[in-house]
């Protein structure tokens, strides 16, 4: 049974990636080709390209980043609870409250220090 | 479970089993029925984001006073034919990739967005008896999918070697860090309340009363993030076609950009279809009237489901557009600021909501 789940659903995954891949290179079957220099050259607004892009790019945002990683994980630990709470009850309630208030905590912490802003330490 | 267990393809495939059966042996049989239902399920995906793609154009342009696509397609459904005579005009362009963009990326990226929209459809209860594949984790399968698709956005972005699409593949990654949170915290209450991380038998358990009705700023806030997962208009910040040129596309034409295009309509349909199945009673009809389908024929009821599901599926999607007529788009760290300080506490709140919710009605 579980074997049978598996092979479907990578039965499934593989046309699903298939088909995309097919569908770029159906049009080189027939459609003219004509390459020149200029053509492949990146758009830069009609301008010759000013250097690479593949340069440090400042992203403003990794303390959001950051903190999205153990946030995420925090939220992940719920799915289980989820599923059995209606089972263990009261006790299961408790606790995941405790548990949504360490989450605020953390959160407030997080705000009160800046790290919710776009650009830190830069006037709002 | 799968598709033939609808009463409608359940005596197709019976029949196919006896006829094939002997031919290539049972299992190979069942890999050639898996193989024709995989193919079933992407092809409704893309009759409906050739529907949706039509759609969008014409309400579009019915509210901004002007008519739309009118000419391609049959009478009395005028331009009903302009997404088809789109996609084969693409179909018909060169193919071509930029001389300093990474080819291998350049491939993937795209493939991967396309696929995780398709893979979605595995398991999205689309009328009693079409799904997939039941699982009790589908769920989760879908968040993992449904997370997948900004890699392949900033793929797109960092192969093309250009600087438009940089920011944009960037800009895509923001945008999941501010929404993917809510998002979660949202989809969580709602299993919350059926007892079950299945899709399926989170939209069952809403026979009674739909989940729109007890966690209404849930299902606030999670059309709120759907919009900000599209990549639509109040949040179109990747593609932000008047700083960006075309955001992480800039770089991709012919089949490329057609397929990239599909991808978001392919996301547009199948996370309509995600809210439909968690907020608004999947294919079943509220207050027990689900009964009532029962004393009809067997596989016309299945119909009726498959039918059921897709008018909510089209109103969804008729608001999303209604709001991309409406809105204005948001800065990309206001976009961060509003998923942060607004969505995510407000998204706790909710959780506790559901809490306090489960305990009064049990």
């Amino acid at each position: 049974m579980a074997v049978e789940v598996f092979v479907k659903m990578a039965l499934y995954m593989a046309i699903a990636l298939v088909i995309p891949v097919i569908a770029f290179f159906i049009p080189k079957l027939f459609t003219p080709s004509r390459y020149s220099y200029l053509k492949a050259e990146t758009y830069e607004c009609g301008e010759i390209p000013y250097g690479t892009a593949r340069v440090q790019f400042s992203i403003q945002y990794y303390t959001f980043a950051l903190m999205f990683v153990i946030f995420d994980i925090e939220a992940l630990m719920m799915f289980p609870w989820a599923v059995v709470v209606k089972e263990i009850g009261i006790l299961a309630v408790i606790e995941m409250l405790v548990f949504i208030g360490v989450f605020v905590i953390g959160l407030i912490y997080a705000w009160t220090k800046g790290a919710l802003r776009w650009v830190m330490n830069y006037p709002e | 479970m799968s598709w033939y267990e609808s009463p409608i393809l359940q005596p197709v495939y019976v029949k196919a089993m006896e006829v094939l059966g002997p031919i290539i042996g049972r299992t190979g049989a069942q890999l050639l029925l898996s193989l024709i239902e995989s193919i079933l399920i992407i092809a409704l995906i893309f009759i409906n984001v050739l529907i949706i793609v039509w759609l969008e154009r014409k309400i579009l342009g019915r509210m901004m006073n002007r008519r739309g696509p009118v000419y391609a397609g049959p009478p009395l459904l005028w331009g009903l034919f302009q997404a088809i005579a789109d996609f084969l005009k693409l179909m018909t362009k060169e193919f071509f990739i930029p001389r300093r963009a990474d080819r291998l990326t350049y491939i993937i990226g795209p493939a991967l967005v396309v696929f995780a929209g398709l893979a979605i459809g595995l398991m999205v209860p689309f009328g009693e008896g079409f799904v997939g594949l039941k699982n009790e984790a589908s769920l989760i399968y879908i968040i993992a999918l449904a997370s997948l698709e900004p890699m392949g956005v900033m793929l797109c972005g960092l192969s093309a070697n250009n600087k438009f699409s940089l920011m944009g593949g960037m800009r895509a990654a923001a945008q999941m860090i501010s929404y993917e949170l809510p998002a979660v915290l949202v989809l969580i209450s709602a299993a919350l309340l059926a007892g079950s991380v299945d899709i399926l038998e989170i939209a069952e358990s809403q026979s009674q009363i739909w989940y729109v009705a007890i966690l209404p700023l849930g299902a606030l806030l999670y059309l709120i993030t759907v919009l900000a997962e599209l990549e639509r208009t109040p949040f179109d910040i990747p593609e932000a076609e008047s700083e960006l040129v075309a955001g992480f596309m800039t770089e991709y034409g012919g089949m490329f950009y057609g397929m990239l295009m599909a991808a978001h309509y392919i996301s547009v349909f199948v996370t309509s279809a995600l809210f439909v199945a968690v907020f608004l009673g999947g294919y079943g009809l509220p207050f027990g009237l689900n009964a009532a389908l029962e004393m009809l024929p067997p596989a016309l009821a299945s119909l009726t489901t498959l039918l059921i599901f897709h008018v909510k599926v089209y109103i969804v999607v008729f608001l999303l557009i209604w709001i991309r007529a409406a809105y204005f788009r948001f800065r990309i760290d206001q976009l961060l600021e509003l998923g942060w300080k607004r969505l995510f506490p407000l998204s706790l709140l909710n959780l506790v909501w559901a809490i306090a919710a489960l305990g009064v009605l049990s």
